[in-house]
């Protein structure tokens, strides 16, 4: 790699990073203009759109991207001729930016001419806030965790000399020096980790263009209102975030709120109202979807898992409410009649549901007939470090996340119980699946009872071990990525560790039934 | 091919057989770490190990080339022949005897992977594709 090479691809980050920024303020004065009526207001708003523009066209022009700054030029002088509807144009050239924008991303730039000498000084919106590729932040984040490992040898290696050498008046020393490496260690670990965090609102303020488009389409009324924008969250976790919320937006404003004359009827106020709020939980950040819509039906979902075949009439009517409205999760439930033109298209409710499960997530779903519905993802607040809970199975050491152990029990084989091809067992009075992950050959076996959300159940393992703080690595690589397996990470002997995806181990468990005589040893079955 | 026309490989031996791999596919050889075994892997990826602060597979290449007994055969020489294709890292467990193989100009025959060195016959290995067929079969 050349240098102009890399330095063209540094450019052209920092373009993709600041135009989209730029087409987020675009939809934002476009907002304003739409909902403005005081002429002053409405001519700043269109001041500003002129000026976002510009700057799109002279950034991309810089860039060398022709169709870029010559579609941003086209825009120039359909604003200069003073459209009828300026809102509205706005809008439509702010999707078509958006679109060769995420084209760029996806298909690099090869088309794009050698940007032009000088260039980056050109990029007249590069904001004087530095802008660092997401990887180089990561790699700080690799060299921390190693530096923690690292650490580990070093205390093995002074309680070592101390041990052996009590006498030495170095030990003191020793000690001194390791007590600061920990402390400035543990500063750096939470300083590269503040780095990575984002401010919730950089994903909220996408929603109001996306429920604008839905209040127009379907000729409802619907505020938004934004709590707890300012709570922060890995910027990979809310990344990740942006499709699954605008998918829970776009079906809570096309299915939650009824129209204006039904609302009248129902004598709720004509508009609708739709709440998103984000809040930190210890580790977590959790983020609801509010509506005072018509809420979810429980008999109409039951209805429909028994019509598409999922459930037995007996299995629907078994179900507790919350479980009935975790059924919208499921694959293939939505149905045609329910996909419309804004909720059909982009992913589903299985989506929204797989995507924050990947991310360690959950996502909880409360309605009430008539008053609204509530949804709920809890994800992490960052990917990065795991305070985790270590156990051994058939000696293999895995993790989970701490968050989602409730209690470790003993388990003997009389508080098992084999059912049509399912375990069960009793920890506080309560039945609960027993999954393995794997046969085992320990003597005796203990239990860890989690909770994901509303999905609870023991996992069978032989031996738990220490609770740990993690630094965790993806799994991407083919060969070792797996439904079950949510990341990895290096312990403090250098061993690899793989983190379970507990929601994905419990999935798999379900869709495989228990051979009869069951699979605890012989040992622990005696 | 260097510029005098050799080409250059990393040999080693596989359940009494002789294999090679290119040298620009291989970055490293390293002894063998503790390996952490993955749920739901290939069969023949034997597990994960830390290669210095990365998460590397590894490849039981007893398995893979139906070998002995398919698994390695556990001694000092044993080592993990870390290579590159397709833009990621493979480590390939093999039971040692690593060594630089040059290679005359004429040797590599289009049709068949084998080549004659010092007398016996090397199976030289195409990273890009065992790693392929190694995912088709997951």
């Amino acid at each position: 790699v050349s240098f102009m090479d890399e330095h063209g691809a540094e450019l052209h980050q920092l373009f993709l990073e600041s135009a989209q920024e730029l087409v987020q303020n675009l939809n934002d004065e476009a907002l304003q203009l739409e909902t403005r009526h005081d002429a002053q207001e409405r001519q700043e708003a269109l001041r500003d759109i002129r000026r976002i523009v510009h700057t799109l066209k002279g950034d991309s022009a810089a860039c060398g991207l022709a169709e870029f700054s010559g579609f941003a030029h086209e825009v120039e002088s359909k604003l200069e001729a003073q459209p009828a509807n300026p809102a509205q144009m706005v809008m439509e050239a702010a999707d078509r930016f958006t679109a060769m924008l995420r084209e760029l991303r996806q298909n690099g730039f090869v088309e794009a001419a050698a940007p032009k000498s000088g260039a980056a000084q050109a990029l007249t919106s590069a904001v004087p806030a530095l802008r660092v590729d997401a990887a180089r932040i990561d790699t700080l984040m690799d060299l921390t965790g190693e530096l923690l490992v690292a650490k580990l040898g070093l205390q093995q290696a002074i309680g070592e000399f101390s041990s052996r050498f009590p006498r030495d008046p170095l030990r003191a020393t020793l000690a001194d020096v390791f007590a600061q490496h920990t402390r400035i260690l543990a500063e750096l670990q939470h300083a590269v980790l503040q780095v990575r965090m984002v401010e919730v609102a950089r994903l909220f303020r996408r929603m109001p263009r996306v429920l604008r488009d839905v209040a127009q389409q379907t000729g409802k009324q619907i505020t938004l209102e934004m709590r707890g924008t300012e709570t922060k969250l890995d910027r990979s976790v809310l990344d990740a975030l942006a499709e699954p919320l605008m998918h829970l937006v776009r079906n809570a404003a096309d299915h939650g709120i009824e129209p204006p004359e039904v609302r009248r009827q129902l004598g709720k106020p004509e508009g609708g109202a739709i709440t998103l709020a984000a809040t930190q939980q210890a580790n977590q950040v959790v983020i609801s979807i509010t509506d005072d819509g018509g809420g979810i039906d429980p008999a109409r979902l039951r209805a429909r898992a028994v019509e598409r075949g999922m459930l037995s009439a007996d299995e629907a009517a078994q179900l507790t409410d919350q479980q009935t409205y975790a059924l919208i999760f499921e694959p293939g439930f939505s149905t045609a009649e329910q996909i419309s033109a804004i909720s059909g298209r982009g992913v589903g409710m299985d989506v929204v549901k797989s995507v924050v499960e990947r991310l360690s997530g959950s996502v909880q779903v409360e309605s009430s007939a008539g008053v609204g519905t509530i949804f709920r993802l809890q994800v992490p607040l960052t990917l990065a470090i795991l305070r985790a809970l270590l156990f051994k199975v058939a000696d293999c050491t895995y993790a989970i996340p701490v968050s989602a152990v409730m209690e470790i029990v003993r388990l003997s084989s009389d508080d098992v119980v084999l059912e049509h091809g399912v375990e069960w067992v009793r920890v506080r009075d309560v039945v609960q699946r027993l999954v393995r992950i794997a046969a085992s050959d320990a003597p005796r076996c203990y239990g860890i009872a989690v909770a994901i959300g509303t999905t609870q159940f023991v996992l069978a393992i032989d031996q738990p071990l220490a609770e740990e703080n993690l630094v965790i690595k993806g799994v991407s690589d083919p060969l070792i990525a797996s439904e079950t397996v949510s990341g990895a990470a290096i312990l403090g002997d250098g061993r690899v560790v793989m983190v379970l995806n507990l929601l994905a181990v419990f999935e798999r468990a379900a869709r495989t039934p228990v051979p009869a005589g069951g699979n605890l040893s012989a040992e622990a079955r005696a | 091919m260097t510029m005098d026309g050799t080409n250059q490989m990393i040999g080693f031996a596989v359940g009494g057989k002789s294999f090679a791999v290119p040298m620009p596919a291989v970055r490293e050889i390293v002894r063998v770490a503790p390996l952490t075994p993955v749920p739901d892997a290939p069969r023949h990826v034997e597990g994960v190990m830390n290669l210095r602060g990365r998460v590397l597979p590894v490849v039981n290449m007893h398995g893979l080339l139906a070998l002995g007994s398919g698994k390695p055969a556990a001694g000092h020489a044993e080592r993990i022949v870390v290579v590159e294709a397709g833009g990621r890292r493979v480590g390939l467990h093999v039971d040692g005897n690593a060594e630089v193989l040059k290679l005359g100009p004429q040797p590599m025959s289009q049709s068949t992977a084998e080549v004659r060195y010092e007398g016996r016959v090397i199976v030289v290995l195409d990273v890009e594709r065992l790693l392929q067929e190694l995912e088709a079969a997951a």
